[in-house]
């Protein structure tokens, strides 16, 4: 956008907001601050409390723990394969199935958009659920990753709702060139739905790269598909183990400890959360591609 | 757009349903396989949902079990703390919706206005990290910024003479549902722009030129452009979110959750946590479960016929 | 895609014929008894995952030759249990806490694998109670108990059960005196409190609640401990006849939080209490300026931690076993008793359950239960001339560092064996907790000086000498049967005790006795006799099926 001129009150309101996003932005990055600190500090220290932005006692230690009590390696692995082949199977198909969605004659266009929608809102429970992965093999399976949640209802409407603004006289004029569906698509929807795509993919990769659940409760005795937040809730797990929370702790070997629950939630958080927080400036850029459609559309 | 729809039907308005299908084989093939593997990994489990009528033991099989009639159901509505709980849930779910959407809409337009691409960048990216914090994380901060023992909140309250002596707010249950709602908000506020933000990116720049050229201020453009390119993506959420009334979370009620303020700290969830899972009946949470279900049904298709009523998108 | 599609299609048969499907379709391979080398273990109370060279699992591998995949409790457990049940697939080995495993049919009785000839190790360690640990529900044996059975008597140094726990400052300050009343505690703390308003600089919290989600027992069971009862959960049995009934109306319970509710009006008790979290509760004692509690020690244990990183010695704590008047006998400390049924239970999807009984047999020797628990002699601890083990002060450090435990000890696993506690045959204690000379090694000057005050060797021994255990002794792991009626009337209880204790704290004296009968009439409106009924029918049950002959 070229602004030519600027109003006073245009510059008011402009320092006005940029000084109210930095207020904003000091009270969001406060709680990640505070857990960087916490990560960073001597976890016996921390019980005392008092830790806001800087580390009283720094120590990589809590980091060091995670490092080599956790199966990091393989679990790294896992997890970004599994976020990157969910994220792009998820948005090709949801993209897909959209664009059948905006078409207004077809036939089975609110059928399909019927038993999505109904899916956001029923849920069967963990153990239905388990009995069907398990009786379709998917138990230490990598798929289970997949499957079960490809292409998401509440996705699928957002891509919908988007896509409905792509102006209907696109695909006709396809049609008179006589593209066909999947060719029209391809080469017309799909590029001018990058924004809409890019935030579903922000969606799915933060879903699956955060997900331990499915790994706990379908992959836990398969060593080779643990996934890095697995691990690390693993970490977590133990750490209050050791603080003693089990009922029946009879000797204090088991009672004293170095990290504390505190301190290692902190550490995963930072660890989990830093790889995928990269993601999201890299799939910005494709949030101000608006002009794409600017310049299509007449 | 309605009506460039219409003259592509044209054509097939008299076909039959069969020839139909024939002549849309494309978009067929293109969307029914998924919705086949839908039906099979969320429908064909709600087979499950017979336990809800059984005293369901997981060691047999669903027809061996004990049939327990209306039992769970009836366990559930004649206790007076579960009712309660229904009131708890939605008065927070409502909360969290309506102050859901005020402030990220907010926050949308308020970084839409941003020039600096860099910092508008910046601010987005900082905005949507609380996203990734658990809720013991946040939990833990938000009691120790309210703490009536060296709390910010109220060291801050009694410097500027507000109040006269430290308030306990997590022991109010006045201040509970706000809180709640608040920390909702400081969470997941930057995260709920994203959508919105992808949905600006659609609008034709050369819209708030011509607007600009009719003279319209920086308000209007907000009014006139870019808030009605937003409208139908709020709109569609809406109708989504209304389905999810009774899903008010239970992680932060649990976790600020205390004896002083159950009455009205504890939700659907975190009874049926109490009296379903942790005593191992699963029958219980199934039958919350189908309720909460058939309630969300009932009113995302409600809203759905309001919203076509009013002229406005249907999410069906 | 394709083919993809017909995997669904298959998929969707099948799943259709899941619903119907049935647990119990274990394989029926067999193998020759006692050969099973390689087994799958579910583990819970510890995540601590042994590293791939642990230095303890190489041993075992190399000298018996058992290897072992294990899968961890991460989240939920009644998920975890709930989905292996209805899905009928177990690991060999299964962490048991209560009866869960057991009612579902999932585990296989024991009673064959073991005798005095087979398992010799086994046979010694639970024949004195062999028919204690048997489930009540068909009375054959499934789990042999992780803890509780000791060779020789209980010698840790530190105790780590409930109690009334004082600060050593307030004690020194009043000149080491005797403290065993309640009134006499409160007094102590209100004097010293009065002296010292502040504490390093902050104000001083006379008496510190921990109230939380997971903690309703530490507002609820105090009184009954102050009446002079053992730890027997929610109720008061009787001594002589052994009837159980509910306390929490009772006119002790009633007296306690009087006591407390007069203490909270004199600024005693700190008026956040109810509504921190635990972190918050920790937080405030490892700064050293909470005078006194009623917890068990392992709750607080990381503070106390703490305050030794920060030499805070004199603000750590000592127990004391309260009554509320002189003349009660206390009875804090109980005699240990049999863990029953928590262990290792073996599951019927184990083609080989007694090549497990012969692993638990081998590694309840002496010699796999000092390595499991000392570690290996030259590395881990060492012996002097006498034959006593002691650790180096750079061995005893290690012991806490989480990586070179992850290395060198394998406590997850062990956590659940049956294990040996108490002291070995050669008069060494079980572990370095037990062992007299490592408890005074770690003593500091403060405290040799503090004890030799009271003229007492340990901690231990603050607490009241236990008398025998009553027969049906305890009380509090009776299992109430998850969905009986009982159990929803002891929730119910739990929920009334988190509403109203804390506003019955905070009432002054004009409103207490309000509040305190309009908790009582709540009460009444729940089961009580369901649950009182259960306690009682299994506690006649054990007397009957428990005493010695």
């Amino acid at each position: 956008m070229r602004i030519k001129h600027k109003s006073i009150g245009d510059r008011i309101f402009e320092l006005c907001n940029g000084l109210l996003m930095i207020i904003l932005a000091v009270v969001m990055l406060y709680p990640i601050i505070n857990t960087v600190a916490v990560s960073f500090n001597d976890a016996t220290d921390t019980l005392r409390g008092g830790i806001y932005i800087w580390p009283r006692q720094f120590t990589w230690y809590n980091y060091e723990v995670i490092w080599q009590t956790a199966n990091l390696g393989v679990a790294f692995g896992v997890s970004v394969a599994r976020t990157v082949i969910a994220s792009a199977l998820n948005v090709f198909l949801t993209a897909m199935v959209a664009y059948t969605l905006i078409r207004q004659d077809f036939v089975l266009k609110r059928f399909v958009t019927i038993i999505f929608v109904l899916t956001m809102y029923v849920n069967a429970g963990l153990i239905p659920g388990y009995l069907l992965n398990k009786s379709l093999g998917l138990l230490n399976n990598f798929w289970v990753y997949i499957l079960p949640g490809l292409v998401s209802a509440f996705d699928l409407i957002i891509v919908r709702t988007y896509m409905k603004s792509i102006p209907g006289s696109l695909i006709e004029s396809a049609q008179i060139d006589g593209a066909g569906e999947f060719k029209i698509f391809l080469t017309v929807i799909l590029p001018l739905a990058t924004p809409v795509l890019a935030t579903v993919a922000l969606f799915c990769a933060v879903a699956q790269w955060n997900s331990w659940f499915d790994t706990y409760i379908y992959c836990g005795s398969a060593k080779n598909l643990t996934t890095l937040q697995y691990e690390l809730m693993k970490a977590l797990s133990t750490s209050m183990n050791q603080s003693g929370s089990t009922a029946n702790v009879l000797n204090a070997d088991q009672a004293a400890n170095q990290v504390t629950p505190t301190s290692i939630r902190a550490a995963i958080t930072i660890v989990a959360a830093v790889p995928i927080l990269c993601v999201y400036p890299f799939l910005q850029k494709y949030f101000v591609q608006g002009m794409t459609l600017g310049s299509v559309k007449e | 757009m309605r009506a460039v729809a219409k003259t592509a039907n044209k054509p097939g308005n008299k076909k039959s349903f069969w020839q139909k299908c024939l002549q849309q084989k494309t978009l067929i093939f293109m969307s029914l396989p998924l919705v086949l593997l839908k039906i099979l990994f969320a429908y064909v489990p709600l087979l499950g949902w017979v336990m809800a009528f059984q005293n369901y033991k997981p060691a047999k099989s669903f027809f061996d079990q004990d049939w327990a009639g209306l039992a769970k159901f009836e366990f559930l509505f004649k206790d007076a703390v579960f009712l309660r709980d229904i009131r708890n849930t939605l008065a927070m779910s409502l909360i969290n919706l309506v102050l859901g959407f005020v402030t990220a809409i907010l926050l949308a337009l308020l970084l839409n206005e941003i020039k600096n691409v860099v910092f508008k960048r910046t601010i987005q990216t900082i905005s949507y990290m609380p996203h990734f914090l658990s809720w013991v994380i946040v939990a833990g901060i938000v009691q120790n910024v309210l703490s009536t023992d060296s709390g910010i909140v109220n060291d801050i309250l009694l410097r500027i003479g507000a109040i006269d002596s430290s308030i306990n707010f997590l022991g109010e249950p006045k201040y509970f549902w706000g809180i709640v709602g608040a920390s909702n908000v400081w969470k997941e506020v930057g995260w709920n722009t994203i959508i919105y933000l992808a949905s600006m990116s659609a609008i034709d720049p050369s819209l708030y030129e011509a607007a600009e050229m009719d003279g319209a201020g920086r308000f209007n453009k907000i009014l006139h452009v870019t808030l009605p390119a937003i409208k139908s993506t709020f709109i569609i959420l809406l109708i989504m979110n209304i389905g999810n009334i009774l899903n008010a979370g239970f992680e932060v009620q649990y976790l600020l959750g205390n004896g002083p303020i159950q009455d009205v700290s504890e939700t659907i969830d975190i009874f049926v946590l109490k009296y379903g899972m942790q005593k191992n009946d699963y029958a219980l949470g199934t039958a919350a479960g189908i309720f909460k279900s058939v309630i969300s049904v009932i009113l995302v298709f409600g809203a759905n016929w309001i919203s076509g009523k009013l002229g406005e998108d249907k999410l069906v | 895609m394709k083919k993809m599609f017909k995997r669904i299609l298959a998929g969707s048969l099948a799943a259709a014929a899941a619903v119907s499907m049935t647990a119990c379709s274990n394989d029926t391979k067999t193998t020759e008894g006692g050969t099973q080398k390689h087994f799958s273990v579910f583990i819970t109370g510890s995540t601590e995952e042994p590293s791939d060279d642990n230095k303890l699992m190489k041993k075992i591998e190399e000298e018996l030759g058992y290897t072992f995949d294990f899968e961890y409790l991460v989240g939920n457990e009644a998920e975890k249990v709930g989905v292996m049940i209805a899905g009928g697939d177990y690991p060999d080995i299964v962490s048991c806490g209560d009866n869960t495993f057991v009612q579902a049919g999932a585990l296989t009785p024991l009673d064959e694998y073991i005798s005095e000839e087979k398992t010799p190790n086994i046979w010694r360690h639970i024949k004195d109670c062999y028919n204690k640990l048997c489930y009540e529900g068909d009375g054959h044996l499934y789990v042999i108990p992780a803890y509780g059975l000791f060779d020789g008597p209980e010698t840790d140094g530190v105790y780590q059960g409930p109690a009334f726990w004082i600060q050593k400052a307030v004690l020194a300050d009043a000149g080491y005196p005797e403290v065993k009343t309640l009134d006499e505690y409160f007094e102590l703390i209100e004097n010293y409190q009065a002296k010292n308003p502040t504490i390093n600089g902050m104000s001083t919290i006379g008496f510190e609640i921990l109230a939380t989600t997971g903690f309703e027992w530490v507002l609820t069971t105090a009184p009954n401990y102050l009446d002079g009862n053992p730890n027997d959960g929610d109720v008061k049995v009787d001594k002589e006849t052994y009837d159980a009934e509910i306390y929490a109306n009772s006119d002790f319970a009633k007296r306690y939080f009087k006591k407390l509710s007069e203490e909270y009006a004199k600024g005693i008790i700190d008026p956040e209490a109810f509504t921190q979290n635990k972190d918050q509760y920790i937080s405030k004692i490892s700064s050293g300026r909470v005078l006194g509690m009623f917890d068990q020690h392992w709750v607080f244990q990381p503070a106390e931690q703490s305050l030794t990183t920060q030499q805070l010695y004199e603000r750590q704590y000592v127990p004391l076993p309260l009554v509320f008047d002189e003349g009660t006998e206390p009875w804090y400390r109980t005699e240990p008793y049999e863990q029953v049924g928590q262990g290792y239970g073996i599951s019927v999807s184990c083609e080989d359950p007694e090549a497990v009984v012969q692993m638990f047999e081998t590694f309840l020797s002496e010699e796999w239960q000092k390595l499991f628990q000392w570690g290996v002699e030259g590395e881990d601890y060492m012996v002097d001339e006498n034959g006593r083990y002691y650790r180096t002060p750079e061995q005893r450090t290690q012991q806490d560092d989480p990586v070179w435990k992850a290395q060198n000890k394998m406590n997850a696993f062990f956590y659940n064996l049956p294990k040996i506690q108490g002291s070995y045959t050669d008069g060494n204690g079980a572990s370095a907790g037990a062992q007299q000379e490592e408890f005074e090694a770690s003593l500091v000057d403060y405290d040799k000086e503090f004890l030799a005050k009271y003229g007492k060797k340990n901690w231990m021994e603050f607490l009241n000498t236990p008398p025998e255990n009553p027969v049906y002794f305890p009380a509090w792991n009776i299992d109430k049967v998850d969905g009986s009626d009982a159990d929803y009337a002891n929730q119910k209880l739990t929920d009334l005790a988190v509403r109203y204790l804390p506003r019955l704290i905070m009432s002054d004296a004009g409103t207490f006795d309000s509040v305190w009968n309009e908790y009582c009439a709540e009460i009444d409106n729940v089961d009580v006799q369901a649950y009182e009924d259960r306690m009682n029918e299994v506690i006649d049950w054990r007397v009957e099926n428990w005493a010695q002959d």
